[in-house]
This record gives C-alpha cells, sequence and structure tokens, in this order.
C-alpha cells in the first residue's frame, strides 16, 4: 500500500470506535460547566464591574474645543474634511479604496449621501429662526461664485490657526477677508454649545432616530475622539482595536487582525484597509479549511501534543 | 412500522424527515449515557465550558433586551447585567480559543469529521462580528470610536453603506437577533455533528508503542461496542470499562 | 454597584519593538496559555474499578 493509501486507510478507521465506552452524564456536566461559567461570570462583575465611558457630544466638542470645532465645521463647509473627501458611501469626492483594480467602495456607490456644506453647515444654520442677519449671510455664501466661497474658506481656515478661545466660550480670530463666514460659523458654534447641533444633524430625516451617521462622522473629523482615544491607547497604531477603556482586557482574539496594521506595507499604506481585510479573509478562509490544507494538516501528528492529552488511552493499551 | 394512522401514500416529506433523523441521530446517540474511554483529559471540557458562556451570554443578554438599551447606564441593576454579559463574553473567547487550540492538536476532523471543525471554525468567525455589533451598540463613548473606527474596513470592502457601523438601530438589530440566531444555528449544527459522528478517536500509534501493544492499530476494542439491548454484564476486572451498554453499533 | 477593584483608569502598557500589548490583554493571553497546558497536563479522575458506574 502506499503512504497515501495508508493515511486513507487510517483516516477510514477512526470514522467509528470500536473500543470501550465508560458510564458518563452528559446533562450532568452540562449543568455544572454553566453553574461554573454563571459564577465565574458573577465574580468578575463583582470584582471589576464593566466600563461605560460617557460618549461626547457636539455639545461637549463645541464648549470643550471651539477651536477643533469651528475648524472642523469650516473643512465641511469646503469639503476638504475626512468626511468631505472620503468618498463612497457619503459622495463622490473620492473612489475609495482599492486592490489593483478591484475597488469594492467605488462599486458600492454612494448610498448613504452626505453633502457635508448642506448637512453639517448650512442646513443647521437655516432651521435658527429670528436672526435675519444670519439668514443673510448664508444666503450670500449660497449664491457666491464657487472659488469665492474657497477664497472665504481658506481665508478663515488659516484665521482659525491663530485663533483663541476667549471666555464664554466663542473665539477670537485675527483680522481677515472671510466674507459672511464671520457671522456664519460664530452662529454655528453657539448653536452647538446649546446642544441644537446635536439634535439638528439626528433628526433631519423624521423624529425617531436611530441613526447616528451625521453627528458621528462630523466629530469624528475633529479632534475630540480621537484625543479621547489616544489617551485610552486605541487608536490604530497603538494597537487599539484590541484594547479596552481603563484598565479592562479587550479584544484579545482580534490581536492578529490590527497585527497587520502595526507593520509595512499597511501601516503606510493608503489602501492600509482593504489589504488588511484581504489578508484576514484569506487566513480566515484558511482556518475554515484546515483539514483539507496539506502540512497544517499534518502539524498535530508531528508535534505530538496528542500523546499527553491521550496519554491514559496509550498506557492502557500497552498493559 | 412506525406510521400511526393510515399509511402515507407515497412517502411524505414528514416521515421522510423523521426517518433521516432518527437514523443520524437515534435517542442514544442524542443524549448516550457513556463516552469512550479514552475521553479522560479536561482539554475535553471546553467545549461544554463554551456551550455555558453562550448560554449566560445570550441569558444575560436577554435580561438588557428586555429593559432596553439604555437601561444600563442609569441602573446600578442594569449595569450588573451589563457587566455579567461582557464578562461572560470574555469567558467564551478564552474557552472557545483553548477548545479549538485542543481540537487542532487532536487533528479532530478525522474519520469524517471535517464537517464538525469547519462549523465549529465558522462559529468563532461569527462571534466576532457578532462582539462588534455589540460593542458598537454600547451607546458610550467606546461605541462611538469603535463605529468611526471600523467603519473604514467596512467601507473599503464595499459593505458600509448596507453594514453601517454608525447606524445605532441597525447595529442592535443584527447584535440581539441576527448575529446570534446565526450563531445558536451553527452551534447546533456543530454539538448535531459531534453528537452524531462521535468524539475523534486517538492517533494510533506507530512504532514502538504499536509493537508493544500487539497491534498496529490503536483501536484494539477492550469490549465489543453493546448494543442497547445488551444486558449489562459484570466487567470484572478490565480497568475502566463501563458496564452500562451505551452505543448502538452503528 | 460600585466593583471591588476600580479598573477604570489607564492601563500599564508593555512595548516591545513594534509590539504594544496592554498588561490586563497580557494576563488574558497568559492564563489562556496556563490554562491549555493544566488541562493537558493535570491528570483526570478515574473513573471506579468496580463494575456498576454510577
Amino acid at each position: 500500500m502506499s503512504s497515501r493509501e495508508q493515511r486513507r486507510a487510517e483516516n477510514e478507521r477512526y470514522r467509528t470506535w470500536k473500543g470501550g465506552y465508560r458510564s458518563y452524564d452528559l446533562v450532568k456536566e452540562a449543568s455544572i460547566a454553566f453553574g461554573v461559567v454563571l459564577a465565574l461570570a458573577v465574580v468578575l462583575t463583582i470584582l471589576f464591574s464593566s466600563p461605560d465611558e460617557k460618549p461626547s457630544t457636539v455639545k461637549s466638542w463645541a464648549r470643550a474645543d471651539p477651536v477643533d470645532f469651528v475648524t472642523t465645521a469650516t473643512t465641511q463647509l469646503d469639503g476638504s474634511s475626512g468626511t468631505g473627501s472620503y468618498g463612497p458611501p457619503y459622495n463622490h469626492a473620492s473612489d475609495g479604496q482599492h486592490i489593483l483594480f478591484i475597488r469594492p467602495q467605488k462599486w458600492m456607490g454612494v448610498k448613504i449621501p452626505i453633502d457635508t456644506a448642506q448637512d453639517f453647515v448650512l442646513a443647521p444654520l437655516r432651521a435658527i429662526p429670528s436672526q435675519p442677519s444670519l439668514q443673510q449671510a448664508v444666503s450670500t455664501y449660497e449664491s457666491a461664485p464657487a472659488k469665492t466661497q474657497t477664497d472665504w474658506t481658506s481665508a478663515y481656515e488659516q484665521g482659525l490657526g491663530k485663533a483663541k478661545a476667549s471666555s464664554g466660550g466663542s473665539i477670537s480670530m485675527p483680522a481677515g477677508n472671510y466674507g459672511p463666514l464671520t457671522t456664519m460659523m460664530p452662529a454655528l458654534l453657539s448653536f452647538a454649545q446649546s446642544g441644537g447641533l446635536d439634535g439638528a444633524l439626528l433628526t433631519s430625516k423624521q423624529f425617531y432616530q436611530t441613526d447616528y451617521t451625521k453627528p458621528l462622522l462630523f466629530m469624528a473629523d475633529g479632534s475630540m475622539l480621537s484625543d479621547r482615544a489616544e489617551a485610552e491607547h486605541l487608536l490604530g497604531e497603538q494597537w487599539g482595536m484590541m484594547n479596552e477603556t481603563g484598565s479592562y482586557p479587550g479584544q484579545v482574539w482580534l490581536w492578529l487582525y490590527t497585527f497587520w496594521y502595526q507593520i509595512k506595507p499597511f501601516s503606510t499604506s493608503a489602501n492600509a484597509d482593504i489589504l488588511v481585510m484581504a489578508v484576514m479573509g484569506a487566513l480566515s478562509l484558511a482556518f475554515i479549511l484546515i483539514p483539507f490544507i496539506p502540512v497544517i494538516n499534518r502539524v498535530p501528528r508531528w508535534i505530538p501534543i496528542y500523546k499527553l492529552i491521550w496519554r491514559e488511552h496509550y498506557r492502557s493499551l500497552a498493559r | 412500522m412506525s406510521v400511526s394512522g393510515p399509511p402515507a401514500p407515497s412517502k411524505s416529506w414528514t416521515l421522510r424527515l423523521r426517518e433521516r433523523a432518527v437514523q443520524a441521530l437515534p435517542p442514544e446517540k442524542l443524549l448516550p449515557e457513556g463516552q469512550p474511554t479514552y475521553v479522560a483529559s479536561w482539554i475535553y471540557v471546553f467545549g461544554v465550558l463554551s456551550l455555558s458562556s453562550l448560554a449566560v451570554i445570550i441569558l444575560s443578554g436577554c435580561v438588557l433586551a428586555l429593559k432596553g438599551p439604555d437601561w444600563w447606564h442609569f441602573t446600578g441593576v442594569g449595569h450588573f447585567f451589563n457587566s455579567v454579559h461582557l464578562w461572560s463574553v470574555e469567558l467564551f473567547f478564552f474557552v472557545m480559543v483553548i477548545h479549538l487550540w485542543g481540537k487542532y492538536w487532536m487533528a479532530a476532523w478525522r474519520g469524517g469529521r471535517a464537517r464538525v471543525w469547519i462549523t465549529g471554525a465558522i462559529t468563532f468567525l461569527v462571534a466576532i462580528p457578532c462582539a462588534l455589533t455589540g460593542y458598537v451598540s454600547q451607546q458610550n463613548f467606546d461605541s462611538q470610536w469603535i463605529s468611526t473606527q471600523a467603519k473604514d474596513a467596512m467601507n473599503a470592502v464595499g459593505i458600509g453603506a448596507f453594514f453601517n457601523l454608525l447606524n445605532f438601530g441597525q447595529m442592535y438589530s443584527y447584535h440581539i437577533l441576527l448575529l446570534p440566531t446565526a450563531i445558536v444555528l451553527l452551534v447546533v449544527a456543530h454539538v448535531l455533528l459531534v453528537r452524531k459522528h462521535g468524539v475523534v478517536p486517538p492517533f494510533e500509534l506507530t512504532g514502538r508503542l504499536a509493537a508493544a501493544d500487539g497491534s498496529a492499530s490503536g483501536t484494539a476494542a477492550l469490549s465489543a461496542p453493546p448494543t442497547a439491548s445488551d444486558v449489562p454484564a459484570p466487567s470484572g476486572a478490565e480497568g475502566g470499562v463501563a458496564a452500562e451498554p451505551v452505543e448502538p453499533s452503528s | 454597584m460600585a466593583a471591588i477593584f476600580n479598573l477604570n483608569q489607564p492601563a500599564h502598557y508593555v512595548h516591545w519593538h513594534f509590539i504594544d500589548v496592554s498588561l490586563p490583554n497580557i494576563i488574558v493571553i497568559v492564563v489562556m496559555l496556563v490554562v491549555f497546558a493544566a488541562a493537558i497536563l493535570l491528570p483526570f479522575p478515574k473513573p471506579r474499578e468496580s463494575g456498576i458506574e454510577s
């Protein structure tokens, strides 16, 4: 018999155990196991509880760091923010990530359309009542040619680089050619600080809301969330995917997933996410198909940990 | 004849399903009173520990679902059940991975058991997005950060529009219904396959040890597998062999 | 319900080249390896030899 045929015959013998059995209570074991796990979970709960760090809001962000808020809002207005330049599913500003000719992000299309200028700045400002000068400023902005709008937003962003937060929550800007932004942006800031912008971003489609896409994207474009995350060691380059807030154990099972992001070429690639997902997809498929993968499926034979597991059985055969 | 009442004119679907189910998993195989003698290591308890952890996750999850997703932020009892849910998830991954390690080193896919491995591996892989949807359903800072970061991976592979991590309503639905259902179905298939095929026998020994026991195959029977109708006989002095009949010969 | 140990403070991290793991996570990994080794090495209680098992 060839060794392949021998292996096949051996494998056939593994189908059915023709040897001895001993008495064993399946249901009792399962009940004991359940009790043990329940007890462990309760003990861990009593010892350590669980983390619950309060979420940021646009209101808390605008109050804690008004310069960062207004800077982010201005980049939303001119489309240079992270969301504004993201591409699908939010807009067509870029094609998104790809591997060679495979462009699933582009093929997904714009299915969650977000116009950052309209949705994050202009529409909320339009919703503010009883401020005719503000509404006039917004109309001035909307009716200006694109080049003029860009001149204003670029000048404002430059000015923001030297802006300071003043007591009372506003910011003081150096002089510059900001056009209607001089009226619009402070109004958006105080709207945000009152909590109105959180609501306006959320209830734009209907009364009942469960979709936080807009306020989350707006906040993620600024530095409030990432500053908090960095302090908690949750950034991508800090292996953050594996970590939990505080000193709690995190998601240890994600170790291999986050590992790739730490090394080249992934760590410096604009297509890091699709590359890592492709690698992990391939490895996951291989993991499922281990029984059929040569060499990998023989390693347990070659490194005989099984001799420890079944040592009693082998001893009983030798008796 | 197993049919009660007038016989079906042709083989009914119900009858066919029942006969197939009973043939694959007769009651004695579904809930046996015995196990092969080689099942004698603590590594074998990690499967049932994984099942138990899943049960605690689901039970604590049900309590959280009873009161709605924001309850746990505002009451001590709610926070307690949230903690039990979180720690049972940590325990689940802990014991499931050890179970996986054990099964790999036993090459537990041998003897026609590839589907047992496959269903187990897929369960692990589905548990990961189930945990992810849980993390983004917490409605706290952790959810905000995880969702805004992980969305890039979803968008990069073209599913972000259909699986929007920033959409709490959608993520909560996946987390409390769709993904747990998938996991339970996979685990049921996994366990039924184990019951059907039995726990994988040990590797046959080769070389010196095999020669010592006088057979090349390590599966020398200590007693013939009894049928359900056997009367138990005293087992005498042979070590560790049960007198109770358990497995019907297949 | 306050926990006995308050884990709501920054964790310690272990750095080694590009590897950066939190101490709680390292503890989990080490305990997993120890439990795996123990599960394989610890003797499993033998059934009673007397014949009819409970």
